[in-house]
C-alpha cells in the first residue's frame, strides 16, 4: 500500500487545501420541497469552503430549480454580491413558461450570473431535455459561450445529446456520473471534447473516481459537492481519498473545472 | 495534532453472490481499508447473516474475525433464536459467550416484525444486558422505531445508514422523544452542517461513525467528521468514545 499523499493526509486531519485550485462545481443555496436544510446560506457555505480550502463554489438556487426562478435566483444574486470572489452563479429559468424565459434570461449576465444550471426529472417532474422550451435557453448559453451545468440521472442523457453539436459553443457539465448508465456519461466524455462529467453523489460509490481516471478520462472530470444540498467535506473525502495519481486529484479537484467553466483564477 | 482514533460502527464485510463490480469486500480488503484509512477497529457484520442463514453467517463471523485484533463482530440476532433449540436466551448466552459485544438486526431480510408484539424478548434481554443494537434505517420504519423504544426505553438502538434528508423532520422528533436512540453518521448522512446541528441540539453521546463500508469510498466518510465544525470533545466522542463506551457496558 502506497503512503499517503497530500490529499488524503490533509482530509484524515481536518485541515483545509493549501495551494491547490479548489473548485466545487455544484452548489446550491436555498431550501427544498422535501425537508429542511440546515444553513443554506452564503455565509455559511463560504465558512464551509473555508474549512477545506475551496477557492470558488458555483451555485444554483435550488428555490429556482423547483418553480420560482426569479426569486431564488436573487438569493444567488445576493450570494454573488456578497462573496464576489467565491461565488459563480448559475441562472435558473422558469422553462416551463416560455413566455418568461427571455425576459429572465435577459437579466442573467447583468446580475453577475456566468452559467445556466438545467434540472429535470428527479422527484418533481419537469420537462424533459428534448422539449422545444430548452430551445431558446441553450441557444441563449451557446450564443454567450456559457457552461451549462445540466442534473442528469441517466435517462437525460439522451436527450441532452443531440444538444451537443447544436450549440458547439457551451461546456456541458453533465451531473451525478455514477447515479446509473455509468458508460454512457463516459462515452460522450469521450466523444464529446465539451462535455465534462461531474461528481457529486450521496452514494459516495467506491471505486468510481478510480475506474474513471483508469478509464482515460481524468481530464474531462470535475468535482462539485451538491452543498448545502449535501455535505461539502464528504463530497470532497471521495477524491481526497481516491486511489489515483495526485496530479489527477488537481486536475478533478479544480484544473478540469476552472477550463469547463471558462474563467480563471489564483494560480496554483 | 495527532491523528483522530476511528471506530466504524457500520461495516458489512463478505462476498455477494452477485460480485460487485469495483471491488471484492472480503476479509482482506476490509483490512486494507482499514490500514488505509487509519481506522483503529470496526464493528464487523458478515454478509452471510443476509445472502444465506443469519447464524449461519454469525460462525462465519466468528472464524473469520479470530486473530483479527481491529474487528469487533457484530452477531446477527432473530427473536426465534437460533437452531436447534430455537430459544432467543440460549442464542444470546451463546453470542455473549463468543465475546459478542454488540448484535444487529435485519427484519427485512430475515422476515420477522422488529415490533414488540414479535420481537419485545429481544428487545428486553438486549435491554437487560445493555447490548448495542444496530439497525439499518432501510430495514425498519420510524413508526416502528418510536414503537420499540417506547416500549423498551433502555434498549441501546444504533441506526444506521441515516439518510442525507437535512434537518431530518421525524428524526429529530425521535431523538427528543427516546434517549435510547443513537444514530452512526457516514457518507450516506452527507448533510451540509448536519453533524453540528445534531450536536447543539441532543449533545454528542448518542452519534457514532461507520463508512458505508463496503459500497461506499471510506474517505468520504472521514472527511464528513475530521471537517465537522464541532468542539475537539465531540469529534472525539463521535468517532470512538460514544462505541467504546456502549461496548465497555454490556452485561455478559
Amino acid at each position: 500500500m502506497s503512503a499517503p499523499d497530500y490529499f488524503q493526509t490533509a482530509g484524515r486531519s481536518g485541515r483545509a487545501l493549501e495551494d491547490v485550485m479548489l473548485i466545487d462545481a455544484h452548489a446550491h443555496f436555498g431550501h427544498g420541497p422535501d425537508f429542511p436544510i440546515v444553513r443554506p446560506t452564503a455565509k455559511a457555505l463560504v465558512a464551509s469552503m473555508d474549512r477545506l480550502g475551496v477557492l470558488l463554489s458555483c451555485v444554483s438556487a435550488i428555490p429556482a430549480i423547483f418553480g420560482d426562478a426569479e426569486h431564488g435566483n436573487a438569493l444567488v444574486a445576493d450570494g454573488i454580491r456578497e462573496f464576489p470572489d467565491r461565488i459563480f452563479g448559475y441562472f435558473v429559468v422558469d422553462v416551463g413558461y416560455p413566455e418568461k424565459v427571455t425576459a429572465q434570461l435577459a437579466g442573467a449576465k447583468e446580475a453577475g450570473f456566468k452559467g445556466l444550471k438545467v434540472w429535470s426529472y428527479g422527484a418533481r417532474p419537469g420537462l424533459p431535455y428534448n422539449h422545444p422550451n430548452y430551445q431558446a435557453v441553450f441557444a441563449f448559453a451557446n450564443e454567450h459561450a456559457m457552461p451549462v451545468l445540466a442534473h442528469v440521472f441517466g435517462p437525460e442523457l439522451d436527450e441532452l445529446e443531440g444538444y451537443f453539436r447544436r450549440f458547439p459553443r457551451i461546456r456541458w457539465l453533465l451531473a451525478h456520473v455514477g447515479s446509473a448508465e455509468l458508460e454512457k456519461y463516459m462515452q460522450f466524455a469521450r466523444q464529446y471534447p465539451r462535455v465534462y462529467v461531474e461528481l457529486c453523489l450521496s452514494a459516495c460509490p467506491r471505486g468510481l473516481i478510480e475506474h474513471l481516471v483508469a478509464s482515460g478520462l481524468e481530464d474531462k472530470v470535475i468535482w462539485g459537492s451538491d452543498a448545502v444540498f449535501l455535505d461539502q467535506a464528504s463530497q470532497l473525502g471521495r477524491v481526497l481519498f481516491a486511489q489515483i495519481p495526485e496530479e489527477a486529484k488537481r486536475k478533478i479537484l479544480g484544473q478540469n473545472a476552472a477550463r469547463a467553466l471558462g474563467f480563471t483564477h489564483r494560480a496554483e | 495534532m495527532s491523528t483522530l482514533k476511528l471506530i466504524a460502527c457500520d461495516v458489512l464485510v463478505g462476498l455477494p453472490r452477485k460480485p460487485f463490480a469495483l471491488f471484492q469486500p472480503d476479509a482482506e480488503d476490509l483490512d486494507r481499508e482499514l490500514a488505509r484509512l487509519e481506522i483503529a477497529s470496526a464493528v464487523v457484520r458478515h454478509r452471510q447473516c443476509i445472502e444465506n442463514f443469519p447464524h449461519w453467517g454469525n460462525d462465519v463471523l466468528a472464524r473469520e474475525a479470530t486473530g483479527r485484533g481491529s474487528w469487533i463482530p457484530a452477531f446477527a440476532l432473530t427473536p426465534d433464536g437460533a437452531p436447534d433449540d430455537h430459544n432467543m436466551e440460549t442464542m444470546l448466552a451463546r453470542e455473549l459467550g463468543r465475546d459478542m459485544r454488540i448484535g444487529w438486526i435485519s427484519p427485512r431480510e430475515h422476515m420477522f416484525s422488529p415490533r414488540p408484539w414479535c420481537s419485545g424478548k429481544l428487545y428486553g434481554a438486549c435491554a437487560d444486558a445493555r447490548l448495542p443494537l444496530l439497525v439499518d434505517y432501510r430495514g425498519i420504519t420510524l413508526d416502528e422505531i418510536e414503537e420499540v423504544l417506547t416500549a423498551f426505553p433502555k434498549l441501546r438502538l444504533i441506526v444506521t445508514q441515516v439518510p442525507r434528508l437535512g434537518r431530518h423532520r421525524s428524526l429529530y422528533a425521535l431523538l427528543e422523544r427516546h434517549a435510547g436512540l443513537h444514530l452512526c453518521l457516514s457518507s450516506a448522512y452527507s448533510v451540509h452542517e448536519g453533524i453540528p446541528d445534531l450536536v447543539e441540539k441532543f449533545g454528542h453521546a448518542r452519534f457514532v461513525w461507520g463508512t458505508s463500508y463496503p459500497e461506499a469510498e471510506g474517505g468520504a466518510s472521514v472527511t464528513l467528521l475530521t471537517y465537522a465544525p464541532v468542539s475537539d470533545a465531540a469529534r472525539a466522542a463521535i468517532a470512538h468514545g460514544n462505541i467504546e463506551r456502549l461496548l465497555a457496558e454490556v452485561k455478559p
